[in-house]
């Protein structure tokens, strides 16, 4: 379908922005691009919404903690020339229920706040991990708008429905 | 306006689903309060937010720890809306994944919601939903004995 520069060239929006963000977030972790995931937190505080006050270190340790605790899979050879990386997760994050909250007459600049929910599902074909949902949960964002741009200052993770993790976690702590 | 129409609206779907999530009935309750709610397959129909209060208390089981374990999608979100009107409709999907004491993390509940919107002062409010369900799957931790769900008890 062809769409005409009024639909498909306006200016996104912030409501755009920021679920973009989140977005990338999930598509990061399952590409197992893992410095670049950080990387979007580089201005941010991270925590586990277990115990807020526990935060989840810089982007090199956020980047650490995901590859020392993710187990990685080859993924067929052609997947990975034409994709990147070719030791992934095999788990796909579904992202959705982005409820956004922008507030642009806060004192320290335009902010925004988003609650939104994941599932993540898993299928690992070589030891017969059959696909299914493995964790669900929420994230608690909070973001700021600076040169124009969106970025995270805050994400609490909720972890809230648990299902088989033996196949995504090298440990037991999350 | 910094939200655009489309985005307050998807929020009040989402708010919905969130306060289910939450056990916070009444939150459901404030949300559908103008809202008429009718499930297609049944025919109930749920007016009022105590009603809908009601409705989530007799029909949704709250675990030890006071809430539902369950997590509420909705997704696939299709909107008609007329903004001069102040109008709008809009469809979904819902999902409802559940996980508690010995009930393995899965997919309970799902199926479709018909929504109207209208806009009121300058807000938009639910002014209409009907819940089609479509797949229900094992519902043995979710939902108490001997309710006609309903309203957005689902």
């Amino acid at each position: 379908m062809t769409g005409t520069a009024a639909t498909h060239g306006a200016v996104r929006s912030s409501a755009d922005e920021i679920r973009d963000l989140i977005h990338r977030y999930s598509w990061l972790v399952d590409q197992a691009e893992f410095d670049e995931m950080a990387a979007l937190f580089e201005h941010a505080v991270t925590s586990n919404g277990k115990d807020s006050s526990i935060e989840m270190g810089s982007p090199a340790e956020l980047a650490a903690m995901y590859r020392g605790n993710h187990r990685l899979y080859d993924v067929d050879v052609g997947v990975a020339e034409r994709e990147g990386p070719a030791r992934r997760p095999l788990c796909r994050h579904l992202c959705t229920n982005v409820i956004i909250d922008i507030d642009d007459g806060h004192p320290s600049g335009e902010r925004a706040t988003a609650r939104s929910k994941y599932v993540v599902q898993q299928a690992v074909a070589e030891t017969g991990f059959a696909l299914q949902a493995i964790v669900a949960g929420r994230y608690h964002d909070t973001f700021e708008r600076v040169d124009g741009r969106w970025r995270f200052v805050e994400r609490v993770f909720f972890v809230d429905l648990v299902g088989d993790l033996s196949a995504h976690h090298l440990s037991a702590a999350h | 306006m910094v939200l655009e129409s489309r985005d307050e609206i998807a929020n009040l779907i989402f708010l919905v689903d969130e306060a289910l999530d939450d056990g916070r009935f009444e939150a459901v309750g404030a949300l559908l309060a103008h809202a008429r709610c009718t499930t297609a397959t049944t025919g109930t129909v749920i007016v009022g937010s105590q009603a809908v209060v009601d409705d989530c208390r007799r029909s949704i089981r709250l675990h030890a720890d006071g809430l539902p374990h369950t997590l509420t999608l909705s997704t696939n979100l299709l909107h008609d809306i007329d903004d001069a009107a102040g109008r709008a409709r809009v469809q979904s999907v819902f999902t409802v994944w559940q996980q508690a004491d010995g009930f393995a993390l899965q997919p309970i509940l799902a199926g479709a919601q018909h929504d109207t919107f209208e806009r009121v002062d300058g807000r938009w409010r639910f002014a209409t939903r009907e819940i089609e369900v479509r797949h229900a799957g094992d519902l043995s931790a979710h939902v108490l004995t001997g309710s006609g769900s309903s309203g957005d008890g689902r």
